[in-house]
């Protein structure tokens, strides 16, 4: 579980986080929704260790994320950032970087990280194309390769930002799945998701930001019953059979 | 992985020493390979041993060390500046290196490591200078090259300056400004291959952790990896390197974009697999472009820069417009 308390975060002299506060509980998908540069990427960012806090805290199991060294955070919080590069390497050789907060000089892979390897590319479906090189897939596989590299890291805390963005549907579906799938290994996942009706059918525990600030933290139905997505997104929703629709 | 290593591995270093002991046999005066092989492992005298032990073998090693050091260097400065168009001349380490080893030459001209010491603070200065210009300004790839074109540009300009102030203090300045292996100082060469030998050391150590900055910095800090040490850590190497290479045959320029390209394409980008590869294939391309280099125009030379920059000068371009086509990035 995720704690955050009082945070507020200044970037280049902007305030983008004002005091937020926040829980993030484990076996649950947290997805961060709000408008653009609402600061749902800089609190991402804030957790994985890369955006420093002004004030507050984030706590993990009650030890403050930000007095614990870079390895040991490695050990705790995996994220995969939106905009990722995509290295002349095979598929094993990007997951197995995974393993890496736990190898000591000389780096060698031992049996018990190859296991977790392959067992990591088996749930994340990779294992058929992993020898090829990663720049012959397609963005949906990338994506699976990268989510199966933060499965080998093996962390209680995975952030995701936007890990559906330029991905069609289907594979939209495939990733919110396996999010959900992480979730239910007893990890803490919190993703950045922009699909309001996605992210409501999707996520356990859906946090609403507008600029900096907590709007909302909850379950999503109850969030669009308070009309809340149409105050800030100036929209109008209406729920027909359990489904948000967007007007 | 072992299993698919051994036979490039293999086909590398059986080429080093074919091209190696070819690099010792031609020139003005041929000589048999059989010979040279007779020279190296025997005590055995005469006209053309002594040829190829004073003149040939010191040659010989300043090619093939010029080359590892230069293109382990590229390999280097290309991932941790994120930028495979930077390569060490690209990016004006070879300007920085080769005029702070000008001081050297003009002012501690009896100081045999004042070289290899001072073109390694130049290359380091340079690539710093560099960096620095980049990240205050985004650090594109575009950004670096012309930081590089800048910094190339004011150190050259040094460098003139110095020459046109001590014209008669550097013997074989125009060789040194060009990149040649005519005029090797041996005492030079060993300060600089020993300063070398320990950037290779220091390259081949980090070569793990190169291989996470090539995830780029957020996921590599994810990882566990200290991005800003690591990366301070591959510039200072590569500095060595560089200095190393600069003091041995002055401005040799290409050779540190060239190879990792190769290496990649004909091997992917893991920085563990290639910088081994890397290093070998730098110094069989020097040493075939230093044979060149005295067979061309036999019995005249010209030098070994001359001809590398006639090969890396197009590559370059090409490199400009593939990279335009091409897409290295998720989302681009």
């Amino acid at each position: 579980m995720i704690t955050i308390k009082n945070l507020s975060i200044t970037l280049d002299g902007e305030r983008i986080i004002r005091n937020f506060s926040a829980v993030f509980p484990e076996n649950q998908v947290s997805v961060l929704i709000g408008k653009n540069g609402c600061g749902k990427t800089t609190l991402l960012r804030a957790i994985a260790g890369l955006n420093k806090a002004e004030s507050g805290s984030i706590l993990w199991k009650n030890s403050d994320l930000s007095a614990v060294s870079v390895k040991k955070h490695a050990k705790i919080v995996a994220f995969l950032p939106q905009s990722r590069e995509v290295p002349s390497v095979s598929v094993r050789s990007l997951v197995s970087h995974g393993r890496f907060p736990y190898l000591e000089f000389p780096r060698k892979l031992r049996k018990a990280d190859r296991e977790i390897i392959s067992n990591a590319m088996e749930m994340a479906g990779v294992s058929r194309f992993a020898e090829r090189n990663m720049t012959t897939l397609s963005g949906g596989q990338r994506q699976k390769v990268y989510i199966a590299m933060v499965l080998c890291q093996d962390t209680p805390v995975v952030l995701l930002d936007e890990p559906a963005t330029y991905l069609d549907i289907s594979q939209q579906l495939e990733v919110l799945e396996m999010a959900k799938k992480i979730a239910a290994m007893g990890k803490t996942v919190i993703m950045v998701h922009h699909d309001i009706p996605q992210a409501v059918k999707y996520g356990d525990n859906v946090v609403l930001m507008d600029e900096g600030e907590l709007v909302y933290q909850g379950s999503g139905m109850e969030m669009v019953k308070k009309s809340l997505i149409d105050k800030i997104f100036g929209v109008k929703t209406k729920i027909i059979e359990d489904n948000l629709i967007i007007e | 992985m072992v299993k698919n290593n051994i036979k490039p591995m293999f086909f590398l270093i059986s080429a080093l020493i074919i091209v190696f002991i070819l690099s010792i046999a031609m020139g003005a005066v041929n000589i048999s390979p059989l010979v040279v092989l007779e020279s190296l492992f025997t005590g055995a005298e005469g006209t053309q041993h002594n040829i190829i032990r004073h003149i040939r073998l010191p040659r010989a090693i300043s090619a093939f060390a010029i080359g590892a050091f230069l293109s382990c260097a590229g390999l280097m400065l290309q991932t941790v500046l994120n930028n495979a168009i930077a390569g060490p001349s690209v990016i004006g380490v070879n300007a920085g290196a080769g005029f702070f080893a000008l001081i050297a030459m003009v002012f501690l001209p009896s100081t045999f490591y004042a070289v290899p010491v001072m073109a390694f603070l130049g290359a380091l200065s340079a690539t710093l200078l560099v960096y620095e210009i980049g990240r205050r300004t985004g650090a594109s790839r575009l950004t670096i090259v012309l930081s590089g074109v800048a910094v190339s540009a004011l150190f050259n300009a040094f460098s003139d300056t110095l020459l046109t102030f001590y014209p008669n203090a550097v013997s074989g300045k125009v060789s040194f400004s060009i990149g040649g292996l005519s005029a090797i100082s041996t005492n030079t060469l060993s300060w600089s291959v020993i300063l070398g030998f320990v950037g290779i050391i220091g390259a081949l150590l980090l070569s793990s952790e190169l291989n996470v900055m090539l995830l780029g910095d957020d996921v590599a800090h994810s990882l566990g990896l200290s991005v800003k040490k690591v990366r301070f850590i591959a510039l200072v190497i590569a500095a060595i390197l560089v200095g190393a290479a600069i003091a041995i045959g002055g401005q040799i320029s290409f050779v540190g974009l060239i190879c990792p390209h190769i290496a990649r394409r004909l091997w992917g980008g893991d920085v563990k697999i290639l910088m081994p590869r890397v290093i070998l294939l730098g110094s069989i391309l020097v040493l075939l472009c230093d044979i060149l280099s005295r067979v061309l125009f036999a019995p005249f030379e010209i030098p070994v820069g001359i001809i590398l920059s006639f090969l890396g000068a197009p590559f370059f371009i090409y490199l400009l417009i593939s990279r335009k086509r091409g897409k290295t990035h998720d989302n681009n």
